[in-house]
């Protein structure tokens, strides 16, 4: 069965929600405050967690940056009255995989709970980590050891493709096509850009693997 | 802009008209006196020789010639019977200066006259009776001090206009310059009123102008934090709208598509909550608009009978009068009690004294340094206070906007009963308030 947590300290929201999502037989645990949410969505037996972002005792922004930076991959919907575009935007690069303004259908939180659900919980970090090497996709920051390095855009691009898949090997044709928008013959332009970024990260960021492409590996 | 009229053309012709009538009064008082005192000094010459003459005339030395001073004077010693006796050589002794009919007619003294025989234009003649019964008369004529006068009065026509003109070009000048400052600030004031947002005035070197640019823009300043203010309200006042309606909206949602879901009586139960919690949103939000609105209505009242009908079955101690409005006050104190009941363990307190109300709590209290925050609209303090508290989150602003719009307060401390003490001061009969 599938299992849901309900962070919502609207009593009659979160009694609606409970009967409802029962009733599309979903098993749900419902958490009043941020500090029981958290508390219940870490324990992870929880298939998706439905979140308001302003909760007494722990605001639901904190309750996923702290799921997300404990590695509990449990997708997120944010529930929250607050709809504007940067709202929005913010709960979505702290990690949320949907948002739904309030007031909303109750039809479509249960369609996008189920297209959650189709995507399975695989680790989707919002800041990329390898080794001591970290990327945040929504800021373009990229750090090594904890130091701030300075990228182009294409790098960040570059950089953000290897990492997305550590370890394992991309060829130069995958990088080109996924990095640079005109797709042309040329491939030395992945051999030059992998270049400036061993020079800004050292030598041993980007392995070479020898007629088949580059990887990151952490170390 | 009135009359059509800018006002430094307005100023401007009035100072150049101004000028113009002093310095044209000025010129015709310089020609007046200028004149007068050269015609009181051809009076002294006139009668020194005429007192010259009448001295022969007594030693009987009468020359056959007579000697005048000036050049162009003229002097005649004339018989009872308008005969010439002696005259000086400029002058004929067959034609006297006046004409016998006239100089009969003519008292002693000195005249300007234009029937004299000698000279073009006005003459001063001067008449003497000697002793003897003859007369001297004595002439000079005015041409020269005429011509003086035209020159002066030509140089002033002349003068005048031109130094009007100059000082008009000056004024003009000098007020474009002292305006433009104005222009500037108007122009300025145009751009923030067309952007319709906040923007602040140039603030010009003339000091007068500086410091009502620094006046203008202060007030421009609280304006805008003022409408800041507002319209971050109204997005709170939006938001905690959107909460209730979208438990309503959730709640009719499920029972719907799910008319088993909800046990017997739950559901009504909801609504009902969320309704009376939207109605008193929009109660309160209608009373925070009213504060400041509309005149109190204030009077001497029995402030412990108005707190007793506001804080219901609390117990309320004390007695004490003041002068307020006393529906307004009672909202006060309803609004302070309920806060007090939300949070209290089991012990509310009421106690009233003259001008004060203070309202006792036996809950967790307020920590020192979020106790301004609460009155803020929509502040609810997080743990315990929680939305679902209970509380529209603008019960301790609409308290303090009422008690401070009677002239008092709403503070908060701590109880002796362990927790929040809230205080209203308000003021009393004879404060004058």
């Amino acid at each position: 069965m599938v299992r849901i947590l309900v962070v919502e300290d609207e009593a009659v929201l979160a009694r609606a929600l409970r009967r409802g999502l029962q009733a599309e037989g979903f098993a749900v645990d419902v958490a009043p405050d941020g500090e029981t949410g958290l508390r219940l969505a870490l324990e992870g037996d929880h298939d998706v967690v439905v979140l308001d972002l302003m909760l007494p005792r722990r605001s639901g922004i904190d309750v996923l940056r702290t799921m997300r930076h404990e590695e509990v991959w449990t997708p997120v919907l944010v529930l929250s009255a607050r709809g504007t575009d940067d709202d929005v935007t913010h709960g979505l690069d702290v990690g949320a995989d949907d948002y739904l303004p309030k007031p909303f259908a109750f039809s479509v939180l249960v369609a996008r709970l189920r297209a959650l659900l189709r995507r399975g919980a695989p680790p989707r970090p919002a800041v990329l980590q390898v080794g001591t090497l970290t990327l945040d996709p929504a800021s373009r920051e990229v750090r090594q050891d904890g130091r701030d390095v300075e990228l182009t855009t294409r790098e960040t691009a570059l950089l953000e493709q290897l990492m997305r898949r550590p370890g394992e090997v991309l060829t130069k044709i995958e990088l080109r096509d996924h990095v640079w928008d005109a797709v042309g013959d040329d491939l030395n332009v992945v051999e030059v850009y992998v270049s400036y970024l061993r020079r800004k990260l050292g030598r041993e960021a980007i392995e070479t693997v020898r007629g088949v492409g580059y990887r990151v590996v952490g170390r | 802009m009135r009359g059509g009229w800018s006002l430094r053309l307005r100023l401007t012709l009035a100072a150049a008209g101004l000028t113009g009538i002093a310095l044209v009064v000025g010129a015709l008082l310089l020609t007046t006196v200028v004149s007068q005192s050269r015609i009181a000094a051809t009076d002294a010459v006139l009668s020194g020789t005429a007192e010259q003459v009448s001295a022969l005339v007594a030693e009987d030395r009468v020359p056959p010639v007579l000697a005048a001073d000036e050049p162009g004077e003229v002097v005649q010693l004339v018989d009872a019977s308008g005969r010439v006796v002696a005259t000086s050589p400029n002058a004929s002794r067959t034609l006297p200066v006046l004409a016998p009919a006239a100089l009969r007619e003519t008292p002693d003294g000195a005249a300007t006259r234009d029937d004299a025989a000698y000279g073009s234009g006005p003459v001063r003649v001067l008449v003497d009776t000697v002793p003897t019964g003859e007369r001297v008369v004595t002439a000079l004529p005015l041409d020269t001090i005429e011509g003086a006068l035209d020159a002066l009065r030509l140089s002033l026509g002349v003068v005048v206009p031109l130094l009007t003109l100059a000082l008009g070009l000056v004024t003009w000048v000098v007020l474009g310059r002292a305006l433009r400052p104005v222009e500037e600030l108007r122009a300025g004031a145009a751009r923030v009123s067309d952007v319709g947002g906040p923007g602040t005035l140039p603030v010009p070197a003339a000091q007068e102008i500086a410091a009502l640019a620094r006046t203008l823009n202060a007030m421009l300043d609280r304006l805008d934090a003022s409408a800041q203010r507002q319209s971050s309200f109204v997005a709170d006042a939006a938001h905690e709208l959107r909460s209730p309606i979208a438990a309503l909206r959730t709640s009719l949602e499920v029972a719907r598509a799910h008319p088993e879901a909800y046990e017997d009586a739950e559901l009504t139960a909801d609504l009902e909550h969320e309704v009376i919690r939207l109605q008193e949103l929009v109660d309160d939000l209608l009373v925070l608009a009213r504060v400041g609105a509309a005149p109190l209505e204030v009077r001497d009242v029995d402030l412990a009978g108005v707190a007793r009908a506001a804080a219901g079955e609390v117990e309320v101690r004390g007695e004490g009068r003041a002068v307020v409005d006393p529906s307004a006050v009672g909202r006060v104190v309803r609004n302070l009690v309920d806060n007090a009941r939300r949070f209290a363990r089991d012990r509310v307190v009421v106690e009233v004294r003259d001008g004060v109300v203070t309202v006792d709590d036996d809950g967790p209290g307020i920590a020192a340094p979020d106790r301004e925050r609460v009155f803020e609209r929509f502040t609810r303090l997080g743990s315990a206070r929680g939305r679902d508290s209970g509380g529209t989150g603008l019960g301790l602003a609409i308290a303090r906007e009422i008690a401070r719009e009677h002239g008092g307060d709403v503070t908060l401390g701590d109880s002796e009963l362990g927790g929040l003490r809230a205080t209203v001061t308000l003021p009393v009969p004879g404060s004058g308030g």
